[in-house]
């Protein structure tokens, strides 16, 4: 018999999967209250068209010179605003430390601390987070209170708080979407705790829900794919054909969806039935771990039937296409050392994409590209793409200050002087602290290819010895004559 | 069966890791780094760009009008034309994001220029949408003196008064 190289993808390894819509920065949306001073209100205009760089330049310009009219302290605050907007927490929260516990209403105090740990909690800073969420004194209302309810409970998820996350997402108001995060996490938290069967009816909820757009299909997509694995786990492989089931066919997780049907079957030894969804799996794309696993999956039904030329051949034909990916991601290898990957994705960022030639999605449709989509659904990736791309964009405007400080008539000698010498030394640090991200966008870049490699190589040693098992076999059976 | 090569060799070329330190504490000290960067970065912006707005207007001079909006569920802006001295020196067609900005507080900046010192006149137009008139129009002319200290005037649309929208202007000292 040739042996099983199924790997069950493990609920253990699932449920450690909180959730939150991915965001890069939070829409910072505070309400400002008594705002009259129009240089604040100017800049706030820029901010909210996402013109964030000369929001702050503005606003500051306007403190620098006294123009602030009536309320210094707001107009600083507004600047702690447009500085979380932009998605510099460190800045916000130093302004808002000083400033928030002043005269403000608290309705605008309460938002900016719901903001700025909210952004915190995006750069993976916890614990600041918590303490912000903790200052907020009142009901944040519908469009917030349940938002800060379910990062208050994701952040003691992640510290293993299980009982105070679970009582935080029973608050979560059931008229938003926020609800079905709500209780996605807190099937989490009821698996972690092995109360397993609540944590079933819980997920069933999401998994039935009525999905009114793309984002709550997915979500509902995940939570019967959580369910499906979670009863593979647990030995149920009829209730979990009914949950891979559910899912859309062509939606973000049917691959995944697809591969679990398939165990299904074959936990129960109907072997022919799992090939149906395993056969459909491997016409996708190779580059997707699922539909790696099937093609693995698929010779290995083929061998429980004792049909051992077809599990031949799709051992090889998975063989060819584990070399073809390896292949793949030696050039993305070389594309990441060369610069290319990362620079076409920086470009894809700052809107060098107005030509169609640098978007996201071009730059990541190559059979080498591909590989790197993983790495878009992580914050630690964007965000860093997202510092060196501001740092790039800092560099072009130093290099356009040096450059035009002559013109500036106004300057004396030593003041003009003084503005070189500031300009050059922040290039140098720029420039530094750029190569340092880039190298990091590199480095993740690298980890990611190398753990899918040597996923692909182990594939492919298992295929090669499974084709030799085969050959054993029937040479065993057969003699010489070919299975 | 012909035995594919596989290449086990590790993807070559890469740097090596940024010291002992874990993804996330290298990941936090390079966002540090560059926000304190960055915030460097907007302060000599705001200091150079103080220095060339009173190369290119100096303050005295300087005329600013900046258009505001006190929120009205039946009114929807079109656009604000400007004319200073009679003469058309801005005219702005508002966007549904524009809008949406103006609604929470901010304010466009539809003009802001260099005058001689004397007596000026600016007169503005604003149309719009109100039920049952689409060409909804309101006109407002004001009267100021340039070369004693910078102008900030306000083009404040409301409907304070009598429920219709109207265009105020005020003038910030």
């Amino acid at each position: 018999m040739v042996r099983s190289v199924l790997t069950l993808w493990r609920i253990t390894g699932l449920i450690a999967v909180v959730l939150l819509p991915l965001q890069l920065h939070a829409d910072v949306y505070i309400n400002w209250q008594g705002l009259e001073d129009p240089s604040v209100r100017d800049a706030l205009f820029d901010s909210y068209q996402g013109q964030h760089f000369q929001a702050i330049t503005r606003l500051q310009s306007a403190q620098k010179s006294g123009r602030i009219k009536g309320n210094p302290e707001r107009a600083s605050l507004v600047l702690g605003g447009l500085y979380l907007a932009y998605g510099f927490h460190q800045e916000a929260a130093s302004i808002f430390e000083a400033f928030l516990a002043t005269d403000q209403p608290r309705e605008v105090r309460d938002e900016a601390w719901f903001y700025l740990a909210k952004t915190q909690y995006q750069r993976g800073r916890y614990q600041e987070s918590l303490a912000e969420l903790n200052k907020i004194q009142g009901d944040l209302g519908i469009n917030l209170q349940p938002e800060r309810y379910v990062i208050e409970a994701i952040i003691h998820l992640q510290q293993n708080r299980l009982d105070k996350a679970i009582e935080v997402l029973n608050k979560v108001d059931q008229r938003t979407t926020w609800w079905a995060y709500g209780r996605y996490n807190l099937a989490i938290a009821l698996y972690r705790l092995g109360r397993s069967q609540e944590a079933e009816t819980t997920l069933n909820v999401v998994g039935t829900m009525n999905a009114t757009d793309q984002e709550m299909q997915d979500l509902k997509d995940k939570a019967n794919l959580m369910l499906g694995y979670a009863s593979l786990e647990s030995g149920a492989a009829e209730k979990a054909k009914v949950y891979f089931k559910r899912l859309k066919l062509n939606g973000r997780h049917s691959n995944q969806g697809l591969l679990g049907l398939g165990r299904a079957y074959s936990a129960e030894n109907q072997h022919e039935q799992s090939l149906v969804p395993w056969l459909k799996l491997i016409e996708r794309n190779p580059s997707d771990p699922a539909v790696q696993d099937a093609l693995m999956a698929v010779p290995y039904a083929f061998g429980q039937l004792e049909a051992y030329k077809q599990s031949l051949e799709f051992y090889e034909k998975a063989m060819r296409l584990f070399q073809e990916e390896i292949n793949n991601i030696n050039i993305a290898a070389e594309a990441v050392s060369g610069g290319k990957l990362v620079e076409g994705l920086i470009r894809a960022q700052t809107g060098e994409s107005v030509s169609g030639l640098w978007t996201e999605e071009k730059v990541l449709n190559t059979p080498e590209g591909r590989y790197l989509w993983p790495l878009l659904t992580k914050y630690e990736f964007r965000e860093t793409m997202f510092n060196y791309t501001q740092l790039r964009l800092s560099l072009g405007k130093l290099e356009g200050w040096s450059a035009s400080l002559d013109t500036l008539q106004s300057l004396n000698k030593k003041r003009r002087s003084a503005y070189e010498a500031r300009i050059t030394q922040l290039q140098s640090q720029v420039l530094l602290a750029s190569e340092k991200l880039n190298h990091h966008l590199q480095r993740m870049a690298f980890d990611e290819l190398e753990q899918r490699k040597q996923r692909l190589v182990q594939y492919f040693n298992e295929a090669r010895f499974s084709v030799a098992q085969i050959y054993d076999y029937a040479a065993k059976r057969w003699g010489d004559q070919q299975p | 069966m012909p035995s594919p090569k596989v290449d086990t060799e590790s993807t070559d070329n890469k740097p090596a890791a940024s010291q002992s330190s874990s993804p996330l504490a290298v990941f936090r000290s390079l966002d540090q780094q560059t926000e304190l960067l960055v915030k460097e970065v907007l302060d000599l912006s705001s200091d150079l760009a103080i220095i060339q707005e009173e190369e290119d207007n100096p303050a005295n001079h300087q005329l600013l009008v900046l258009v505001t909006f006190d929120p009205t569920k039946l009114f929807t802006l079109d656009y604000i034309q400007l004319e200073v001295d009679n003469e058309v020196v801005a005219a702005y067609q508002y966007s549904e994001n524009d809008l949406q900005a103006l609604k929470r507080g901010a304010g466009h900046r539809l003009y802001v220029a260099n005058l001689p010192a004397g007596m000026h006149e600016v007169f503005a137009t604003m149309v719009g949408r109100i039920p049952r008139d689409p060409d909804y129009k309101s006109e407002v002319a004001y009267k100021f003196v340039s070369g004693v200290s910078r102008t900030v005037l306000e083009l404040n649309v409301s409907s304070k008064t009598k429920g219709f929208p109207i265009l105020a202007i005020k003038e910030w000292n």
